[in-house]
């Protein structure tokens, strides 16, 4: 018995052992191999550029000219001064990319059954801004959430027919999926200046959609140019009432960007949102009505700052009406003996202290 | 006597490819990649650039903190200075113009373009 667990343990030690030692091994080859890159990359620059300042540069031939490690190293470059460089410059890195196969190997990874091989793929075609047919797109992305993005990045950079609504639309393929920071600033960019597509999207799936789902796409609708479409503006009215206070206040932000017209306002029942149980739909109603401005949304916020049960909800009415060049509520004096001018006063004495903090001066706090 | 540009960006490609376009040009180029380095090599020299490229987004201080340095000092009113910015908001420029800069560039951007931008300027 002893001997055996002797044995496993000489094994188990071993094996880590051996582990240990390829994995040094394989981290020195990399460091080496790296630091060749390294080298070889500062000898190429002056060479690169010097053929990039060429009239008629003969790009097979050069490429042609290198080792399989100059060849690797060339590719990287290619790839890092596509996403910096426009004009001229630009155009003949295109064509180096040609010359060196980069266009056809990119579309032939579409093709690959693994993602990160067809994910490079997209990444190439995107940098080299060359289309590719929606059906072998979709084809080659939906089956995850990265390619998918990245496909509809590529659709956004290369355009044409109907690109801003099938990016759209695959950006949003899964209704339980949320977005990658690199989907949501697609997805922004797509739609900024028209974002039908995605209006279209989340008024006809969007009550289907996970909750963080649906607060990325209203953050998004928030920041873009939105037409000023009755059935889109009834249907985000619909979500005020959503059981999620996170929609209701996302749903109030996508509003306060719309800006103050009555063909907003009119979905947005002010009286009932001041009412909302939550403090977070209260604070961004402030902040919509230091958006509108006028001297009804002054009047909400003022009597915000004395009935909020919230402090901080109080302080934000307090500080938007401030911000807008409004003043806070003030006491009547002649109010008969009660809580409620006690209570007013209270709340409207505290919001000014949080407004006018005391300040240090040379000579101590003033 | 050539002319002395310093150009101001942490991003080591870009430099680089600056840094050669306007050699080319037989420009003679310093780079500095951090804000608060630009601002000490400017201050222990007697003799500043003929021009400046400048990018906005840099460790230490920023494009936008180094131009408003410069306004506080009268010997840097002449320095001709093109932003590099790579946001190209409206609001950038608007601030880059109001604090002295004389043009600016996006990225991603054109060598050449600079290049060009730049001999303008000088004359």
């Amino acid at each position: 018995m002893t001997t055996w667990l002797g044995d496993v343990g000489i094994a188990i030690v071993g094996g880590c052992l051996l582990v240990a030692s390829i994995t040094f091994l394989v981290a020195v080859i990399r460091y080496s191999i790296d630091g060749r890159r390294e080298t070889i990359r500062h000898e190429l620059v002056p060479d690169l550029f010097a053929q990039l300042e060429r009239s008629t540069p003969d790009w097979e031939r050069w490429y042609e000219t290198h080792s399989r490690l100059e060849r690797y190293v060339i590719r990287q470059m290619i790839a890092q001064y596509l996403r910096k460089l426009r004009g001229s410059e630009r155009e003949q890195l295109l064509e180096l990319a040609t010359a060196a196969g980069i266009d056809d190997r990119a579309v032939r990874s579409l093709e690959s059954w693994r993602t990160t091989t067809r994910l490079r793929g997209l990444i190439w075609l995107t940098l080299l801004e060359q289309p590719v047919s929606v059906d072998r797109l979709r084809a080659a992305s939906v089956g995850h959430s990265t390619t998918r993005a990245a496909a509809a990045r590529l659709l956004l950079v290369c355009g044409g027919p109907n690109a801003t609504e099938e990016a759209t639309s695959l950006l949003l393929w899964r209704n339980d999926e949320r977005l990658s920071v690199f989907a949501l600033d697609t997805l922004y960019r797509l739609n900024q200046t028209d974002a039908s597509a995605l209006t279209s999207k989340l008024t006809a799936e969007g009550e289907q959609w996970d909750e963080a789902l649906l607060l990325q796409c209203l953050l998004v609708l928030g920041h873009c140019r939105l037409e000023r479409r009755p059935a889109l503006f009834e249907w985000l009215g619909a979500l005020l009432e959503h059981d999620s206070p996170a929609v209701r206040a996302a749903t109030l932000s996508t509003f306060e960007r719309q800006g103050w017209q009555p063909s907003v306002r009119q979905y947005v029942d002010v009286e009932r949102i001041l009412s909302d149980p939550d403090p977070g739909v209260r604070l961004t109603c402030y902040a919509l009505l230091g958006r509108w401005g006028d001297s009804t949304s002054i009047e909400w916020l003022q009597y915000a700052v004395v009935t909020d049960p919230n402090d901080r909800c109080r302080v934000t009415a307090a500080r938007t009406l401030d911000r807008i060049g409004a003043s806070l509520p003030t006491i009547d004096a002649d109010a008969g003996e009660s809580e409620a001018p006690a209570h007013f006063a209270a709340a409207i004495a505290w919001a000014n202290a949080e407004l006018n903090p005391p300040r240090r001066g040379a000579a101590g706090w003033s | 006597m050539s002319t002395a540009v310093l150009v101001v960006e942490d991003d080591e490609q870009i430099s680089e490819v600056l840094t050669y376009r306007l050699e080319l040009d037989d420009y003679e180029v310093v780079v500095i990649e951090d804000g608060e380095d630009c601002w000490e090599y400017l201050e222990s020299t007697d003799e500043l650039p003929d021009a400046m490229l400048l990018d906005i987004m840099l460790p230490g201080i920023d494009g936008f903190g180094l131009l408003r340095r410069f306004e506080t000092d009268e010997r840097y009113d002449d320095l001709p200075i093109i932003l590099i910015t790579g946001r190209g908001l409206e609001d950038d420029v608007v601030e880059g113009f109001t604090l002295g800069a004389d043009d600016y560039v996006v990225k991603p951007f054109s060598p050449s373009e600079v290049a060009v931008r730049l001999d303008r300027l000088l004359q």
